[in-house]
């Protein structure tokens, strides 16, 4: 059973519409990057897997109606926003406190442990904790719930790398195992996409990439062209052409790589450039 | 039960603060006690002195009681030893309630200005999304929030007065003693106990007399973008205006003024009863004022202020 399935997911606000027909599974076990640049209608589907938004279509997470039934599923789904949102005026032990007082999965000597492991001490309050920190406190707030999904809407943002590695680190080692889910939207998706193991990437409420990682090798293929091979590429039909360096690079979408070899060195798109072809390109 | 619990420890753990303005008048009132007993009277006399210099007290029916003509700390201290134990009652009894009546309308303005902050705050830091990514129903936030401000907070603020009032007697035993007076002699009157009764009992039926302005201010800061305190304010503002532009009439404007004057009547209309020898200083019954006095309909107004606060933050996307 999928752990997030949308089916014909619309959003419109007015005339705009945010998500547009969108058709998304999500299998058990799977760390899925959501991408897409801004207005793309990334958080509106976030919003709508969290029952914070209303969508047209059908949309389950968990097998529960994420609007209709959210207390429960918010017992079996965690989410962090980004370091902004937890609030300032509470202490550190205080926090504890009250997700131990409100969650009836969360195990509160791990939550300690965890912090126990950072600089964060339990009587700071949290207004006076440094970005790092405060986002250190939500991950050991969040993986002492035993939660099936983990939604993670720009986690990092605004933290210096030393920050953001610990954090997925953490995330990896700490965190996931094959039972959970992590559904991460980013910029950053360089940092990311060696922890993925699917990329769906979002373009104008539309879905234009739903792939597992390992498929993306083998479905996709960049070629640096040699100048004599020119026209000869460009009739293979790339799906996105730039210059780099005074040479040609296109990209391919099921093309064998055995026909592009002889035109020029070929290599396995990284996901950023993945991500800039399909977003000024045509849908994939 | 163990969820409520933790909602309501989470909102005085946020509002802390506020208990800073009650102490502050708590300690001005302690101040001031301790500057009216050291310094010798002269202020007060030139106050309360009569032509002939001398200060007459009078029962409700016109009965002399007493008089003072001599006001240093020595001759009040001799005076009050010898006044009846029944008029004892009264000075010890009054300055406590006295207290308590200055504080109260301040408890009511603070329980109003934390509704009016209550759904927007957690909005404006962006807090909310933390609030809602736990298994905490928007129902269930709403109403820990409304039970904080109306039950909790009236209480704790009831602590305040009640450290007050001990402050204050026992700041008067220590200036007693130093002039012979037996501490027994005002503590012995002093109906402490009876007296935070009637307070627990009078601020509860303000917060349920003003139960709607408090939903009410809740509604508009679950609504509220900018400034919930200016929409609090100006929406019944230009709903009277209308009124009066439109139908040239003064109903509503009316029908709001005696339901604000009420809750001061409730406090000095049945307030204290100083009647003939009896000299007993109690509230009325302020409660059974409330149920009487159309409470249904302040109830199911109070309701709907809530329900739609409620949906407010349920549907809210600025999450």
């Amino acid at each position: 059973m999928s752990v997030i399935s949308c089916r014909d997911v619309t959003r419109k606000y007015g005339k705009f519409t945010a998500l547009d027909r969108v058709n998304l599974d999500v299998r058990p076990g799977r760390i899925v990057g959501l991408v897409g640049p801004n207005g793309a209608g990334k958080t509106t589907l976030l919003k709508g897997i969290l029952g914070l938004g209303r969508c047209e279509g059908a949309l389950s997470v968990l097998g529960l109606d994420p609007h209709g039934d959210r207390n429960e599923l918010m017992q079996r789904v965690c989410y962090i926003a980004d370091v902004a949102v937890m609030p300032g005026w509470m202490k550190v032990c205080d926090a504890v406190d009250f997700v131990s007082g409100v969650h009836p999965r969360f195990d509160r000597d791990k939550a300690m442990g965890y912090l126990a492991k950072t600089e964060i001490l339990p009587k700071s309050k949290i207004k006076t904790l440094s970005k790092g920190m405060k986002t250190q406190l939500h991950l050991a707030l969040v993986m002492a719930i035993e939660a099936d999904l983990l939604v993670l809407d720009e986690p990092t943002l605004g933290l210096d790398i030393l920050y953001r590695k610990a954090f997925y680190t953490d995330l990896l080692n700490e965190y996931f195992d094959e039972q959970r889910t992590i559904l991460i939207t980013t910029h950053q998706v360089e940092e990311v996409e060696h922890i993925l193991t699917d990329l769906v990437f979002i373009r104008k409420g539309r879905i234009v990439l739903d792939a597992e990682m390992d498929q993306i090798g083998k479905v996709y293929t960049e070629l640096m062209t040699k100048s004599e091979s020119l026209e000869e590429a460009r009739a293979l039909g790339p799906i996105h052409e730039q210059e780099v360096f005074g040479r040609t690079v296109m990209l391919f979408r099921d093309v064998p790589r055995e026909r592009l070899a002889p035109l020029g060195e070929v290599r396995t798109p990284g996901v950023a450039d993945l991500f800039v072809a399909l977003m000024k390109g045509e849908s994939a | 039960m163990k969820t409520f619990k933790a909602l309501l420890l989470r909102e005085h753990r946020e509002h802390r603060g506020v208990y800073i303005a009650p102490l502050v008048f708590c300690a001005l009132i302690l101040l001031a006690a301790a500057v009216a007993l050291f310094v010798p009277g002269r202020l007060q006399t030139s106050i309360m002195h009569d032509q002939d210099g001398v200060i007459q007290f009078h029962n409700d029916s016109g009965r002399h009681l007493f008089e003072v003509n001599d006001i240093s700390l020595r001759s009040l201290a001799t005076l009050f030893e010898n006044l009846p134990q029944q008029t004892q009652g009264v000075a010890i009894n009054g300055m406590l309630h006295g207290v308590a009546g200055t504080l109260l309308p301040i408890a009511l303005v603070l329980a109003i200005a934390l509704a009016a902050q209550s759904l927007f705050r957690e909005r404006k830091d962006r807090s909310v999304l933390f609030w809602r990514s736990m298994p905490v129903s928007d129902t269930q936030t709403v109403l820990s929030k409304l039970v904080y401000i109306v039950v909790v907070f009236p209480l704790l603020f009831l602590e305040c007065i009640a450290v007050t009032q001990i402050s204050l007697l026992l700041l008067y035993s220590i200036a007693g003693l130093f002039f012979g007076l037996n501490p027994m002699t005002i503590w012995g009157p002093a109906e402490v106990l009876l007296c935070w009764w009637d307070l627990a009992h009078l601020a509860l039926a303000l917060q349920i007399f003003y139960l709607p302005v408090i939903a009410y201010a809740m509604m508009m800061s679950a609504l509220s973008r900018r400034n919930p305190l200016l929409m609090i304010l100006l929406t019944p503002a230009l709903l009277l205006l209308g009124e009066r532009l439109i139908w040239g009439g003064d109903t509503l404007l009316n029908l709001l003024l005696r339901y604000v004057q009420q809750g001061p009547q409730l406090v000095m209309g049945t307030g204290m009863q100083m009647t003939g020898d009896s000299m007993t200083i109690r509230y009325g019954a302020p409660l059974a004022e409330v149920m009487n006095g159309g409470m249904l309909i302040g109830l199911l107004v109070a309701g709907v202020f809530i329900a739609a606060a409620i949906q407010i933050r349920r549907h809210s996307e600025s999450a």
